[in-house]
């Protein structure tokens, strides 16, 4: 099966999302500011409903080279968890980046939402 | 072309170096109008300058040994510096007064702190949304609070506030509220002020 890859360029913001349907795995780089009714934040909410949907059994979400991601991303990230938390059978594995303040410091919270969410620092 | 007006040039938009009494100041003086429409049309703010590379290097022009070794990193403080004066943007962007011109960010470097302030003209209805929700915020534990916007579903309009609640339980910033009125136009001019410490622990 091909991955899926849609690539949004911005002139001023620079994004990509990597989904691969096979192994499960969801990948956001670059740098995200997501903004209400806007294109990316629908298109990564649609992504995130899509994959939800499969309720697949493991899910990875690669952040790892997302270098900035607003308070909303990190809702719409936040939202995703949840949702796969009533789901009760995904179990979510979220690899991040040491070095990528945003992610050390505010990405953690998912576990609060999520306790049996597992992190990959690398 | 719209984006080369978001260029920073620096006698235009940013104030010079300022130093005294240990600590470092800078302002960046954004057109709020130009903002606006390009937040209202594409939806996307522009990520053409960084204002933590831009305070970072301040701060190593007041003082090349300016980070000693107890200090976070700077890639850390670049990013924080980034993320916290972004959302206040946002902030001022989305709720300033239609009428208003300007937004103001400034950004005040010590030893021990940052502080990111941002000051844009806002109405009174806009002021009294304001008032309610710190006092909310005052009264309620960030930490629980934080968790709670997390939790609601996106659709509802409740989420302006996550980016200040991140900067309390995240950033261990500490948010102080300013308004002044400006009597001749019945506004109000609002300060934001964000605190946050760069000491490592």
């Amino acid at each position: 099966m091909n991955n899926l890859t849609e690539s949004m360029k911005n002139k001023s913001l620079s994004y990509s999302i990597d989904y691969d349907c096979e192994a499960e795995i969801i990948s956001l780089s670059g740098k995200l500011h997501l903004v209400q009714r806007e294109k990316a934040f629908h298109e990564i909410l649609s992504w995130f409903d899509l994959v939800i949907d499969k309720e697949p059994p493991r899910v990875l979400l690669d952040v790892s080279n997302l270098e900035y991601l607003n308070s909303l991303g990190i809702s719409v990230i936040a939202k995703f968890v949840i949702r796969a938390r009533d789901k009760k059978s995904i179990h979510v594995v979220v690899k991040a980046s040491e070095e990528i303040i945003w992610q050390t410091k505010s990405l953690v919270n998912l576990k609060r939402i999520m306790p049996s969410l597992e992190f990959f620092f690398c | 072309m719209m984006t080369t007006k978001y260029e920073l040039h620096l006698k235009e938009f940013l104030e010079p170096l300022k130093y005294n009494d240990g600590c470092s100041e800078a302002y960046f003086l954004l057109n709020y109008q130009l903002l606006k429409t390009e937040y209202d049309k594409s939806g996307l703010l522009i990520h053409r300058f960084s204002f933590g590379e831009i305070a970072l290097q301040f701060m190593k022009t007041i003082d090349a040994s300016y980070f000693q070794q107890d200090l976070l990193s700077e890639s850390e403080i670049r990013q924080s510096i980034d993320y916290i004066a972004n959302e206040l943007l946002e902030n001022s962007i989305k709720y300033s007064d239609t009428t208003a011109t300007r937004i103001k960010l400034e950004v005040k470097v010590t030893t021990q702190t940052i502080t990111v302030t941002s000051t844009n003209v806002i109405s009174q209805n806009r002021a009294n949304i304001f008032f309610d929700y710190i006092r909310k915020l005052k009264s309620s534990n960030p930490s629980e609070l934080y968790i709670e916007q997390l939790e609601q579903r996106l659709s509802d309009n409740n989420k302006s506030g996550l980016g200040l609640l991140s900067m309390i339980n995240d950033y261990k910033a500490e948010i102080n509220w300013k308004f002044t009125s400006i009597e001749h136009i019945h506004k109000i001019l609002s300060h934001v002020i964000v605190r946050f410490p760069i000491q490592s622990t």
